[in-house]
């Protein structure tokens, strides 16, 4: 996403001299900006009016108002704040999982493995990712499932009576969230990893610290803002998703994506699901507002 | 770059060399937990009791048979194709001009407007679906191909325009001057000098924006509007309603194209890269 200064500054000479008029940039860059005002922008305000709007209570129709009754629901009600706490839970716990697997894989793609081999470790990471999303998921299904791919792979081994219940539960929804989601994890680490100066952990053995000692106190620190980005991004991801917790989750995994789509389906309530919306946005922009604060993204994609 | 254990002297090298081995064999079980559940599919798709388990009992081709036979999901498919070369030719346009006025042009908001195009990255697809259908009730626009195809466009933009913004970055301007020097007016230089330098990235962007739409499950979820039906929408009430063997061919079918794909995208990308290195 980088380009030279150099070109950056070309153009702006170039541009500056040949085209001073609005036009050309009108031209260019208006059509997209108008394409997401009039279909992400605008749909959006319209939500935050909506979540301000209350219901009949006879008829459940929609009625413009001003009130602030569907957030006080979220908050007030034991159900709505259970699912917001759970939701909040799965997704910490889900990016401390994925943290813990996507770092030292990141490491050795980015930092052990030779730069040709490089690219070849990196589409097996990418590939999958854009791959099916809903086929992924009924993958774990298969998997899971009684009766399904891991249960009959431990029941080859002599001595294990493996009665497996794990498909519509909590451990599956995770599974299926680190699953999914973790190429956004593995990316960020990478490329800080692959930026890393090996010097800099040369001369923490050579003043003599332990391995441990040197992770802590050099590799780790150095390759922190990949971690915060691939963290964040993880963790919006999995607290915004709808689909995984709805195909492996149980009635007790729903999450706050699910109750938003039932206010369009069994519960019906335009303005409640409005409400909730903002304050998944809400969530989305403290967490972005955590890692401009924390991480120079220059520093990993720079 | 030289390696980092050359300097070492002796048993911490065959201490951290231990790590090492660790490290690889996490990764390698890393990359068995990702292609896992893409595997179990494919496996399935060819067994004869249409189950997902382990060994299978045999080897047939009869639920890609009756993946042939299946009206519904033919009908599907073809749906899905429709809409994923349209969004495909549509984002690709938006980028090539998004990324032309971002690299050529200095504008006020320049910062803001790129931050923008990013958006939709950033916003969870039920909360986007959501407001979609606000919207579109709002303006009067019936749900259909046309409402999936919008909220397929616009979820793909960021997506194609950053790889298309690397691609108008990433040549030598001077071939551009070259030709407005020897007469071409910008319009001629465009069409004859840049569109086919950044054309791997376009066509990069493209695939891309292809693959997401074809794989677009959310969105498509909210704006469809029951009328129009796309192959992850049959899959999805496949599996939550009735799950029969047909879907593992189905799944299987869906797992070559994207992953084709995605390979291309990923060949086109690296493929940009080592011209531009060369350059």
């Amino acid at each position: 996403m980088a380009s030279s200064p150099a070109t950056a500054q070309m153009t702006t000479a170039r541009a500056g001299r040949q085209l001073p008029t609005l036009l050309p940039v009108l031209a260019t860059v208006g059509l997209p900006t108008l394409l997401l005002t009039l279909f992400l922008l605008l749909p959006l305000v319209l939500v935050a009016v909506y979540s301000v709007y209350s219901t009949d209570p006879i008829t459940g129709i929609m009625q413009p108002d001003f009130t602030l009754a569907n957030y006080e629901r979220i908050v007030s009600s034991p159900i709505y704040r259970k699912v917001f706490l759970r939701t909040l839970e799965i997704a910490l716990l889900c990016t401390g999982i994925a943290l813990l697997i996507a770092y030292p894989m990141a490491y050795t793609i980015g930092a052990l493995v030779p730069r040709e081999r490089q690219t070849l470790l990196l589409f097996l990471v990418i590939i999958p990712f854009w791959t099916s999303y809903i086929v992924r998921t009924y993958g774990w299904i298969g998997i899971l499932q009684s009766g399904g791919f891991l249960e009959s792979v431990l029941s080859l081994i002599p001595g294990v009576d493996a009665g497996l219940d794990v498909l519509y539960s909590r451990p599956a929804v995770i599974v299926g969230f680190v699953h999914v989601f973790l190429p956004l994890m593995i990316l960020p680490i990478y490329a800080s990893a692959r930026n890393l100066d090996h010097r800099l952990i040369e001369a923490s053995y050579d003043l003599g610290a332990s391995p441990w000692r040197t992770f802590l106190r050099v590799t780790l620190p150095l390759t922190m803002p990949g971690v915060v980005a691939g963290a964040t991004l993880f963790f919006i991801a999995t607290f915004g998703a709808f689909v995984t917790p709805q195909l492996l989750g149980g009635t007790e995994d729903l999450m706050m994506g699910n109750v938003i789509a039932d206010q369009f389906g069994e519960a019906f309530n335009w303005p409640f699901g409005a409400a909730l919306s903002v304050v998944m946005i809400l969530i989305v922009v403290l967490s972005l507002a955590l890692l401009f604060r924390f991480a120079d993204l220059e520093s990993i994609y720079g | 770059m030289a390696s980092p254990s050359a300097s070492l002297t002796a048993p911490r090298a065959g201490r951290r060399l231990d790590a090492r081995w660790l490290l690889y064999l996490l990764t390698a079980a890393v990359y068995i937990f990702l292609f896992s559940p893409i595997l179990v599919v494919v496996i399935a798709s060819f067994n004869p009791t249409g189950l997902t388990s382990f060994p299978p009992a045999g080897f047939t081709l009869a639920w890609y048979a009756d993946l042939l036979r299946d009206g519904d999901i033919l009908r599907a498919l073809r749906t899905s194709l429709v809409v994923a070369v349209l969004a495909a030719l549509l984002t690709s346009a938006l980028a090539i001009a998004a990324a032309y006025g971002l690299s050529r042009f200095t504008f006020r908001f320049k910062r803001v407007i790129q931050a923008f195009f990013y958006l939709p990255i950033l916003v969870p697809g039920v909360v986007a679906g959501i407001a979609l259908i606000f919207w579109f009730k709002r303006i009067g626009l019936q749900t259909g191909l046309l409402t999936i195809l919008i909220a397929h466009v616009v979820h793909a933009f960021p997506y194609t325009l950053s790889i298309v913004l690397t691609s108008f970055y990433g040549f030598d301007r001077r071939l551009e001057e070259a030709s407005q020097d020897l007469g071409a007016n910008p319009w001629r230089t465009f069409w004859r000098v840049t569109l086919p330098l950044v054309m791997p990235g376009v066509i990069g962007g493209a695939l891309l924006a292809f693959t997401i739409s074809f794989d677009e499950f959310v969105l498509t979820f909210f704006v469809a509007g029951g009328g129009v039906v796309t192959l992850p929408l049959e899959i999805y009430s496949r599996i939550r309603f009735l799950l029969s063997p047909v879907i593992n061919a189905v799944a299987a079918v869906v797992l070559l194209v994207s992953m084709t794909l995605a390979l291309a995208v990923q060949l086109l990308v690296l493929m940009r890269e080592r011209r531009a290195r060369a350059a």
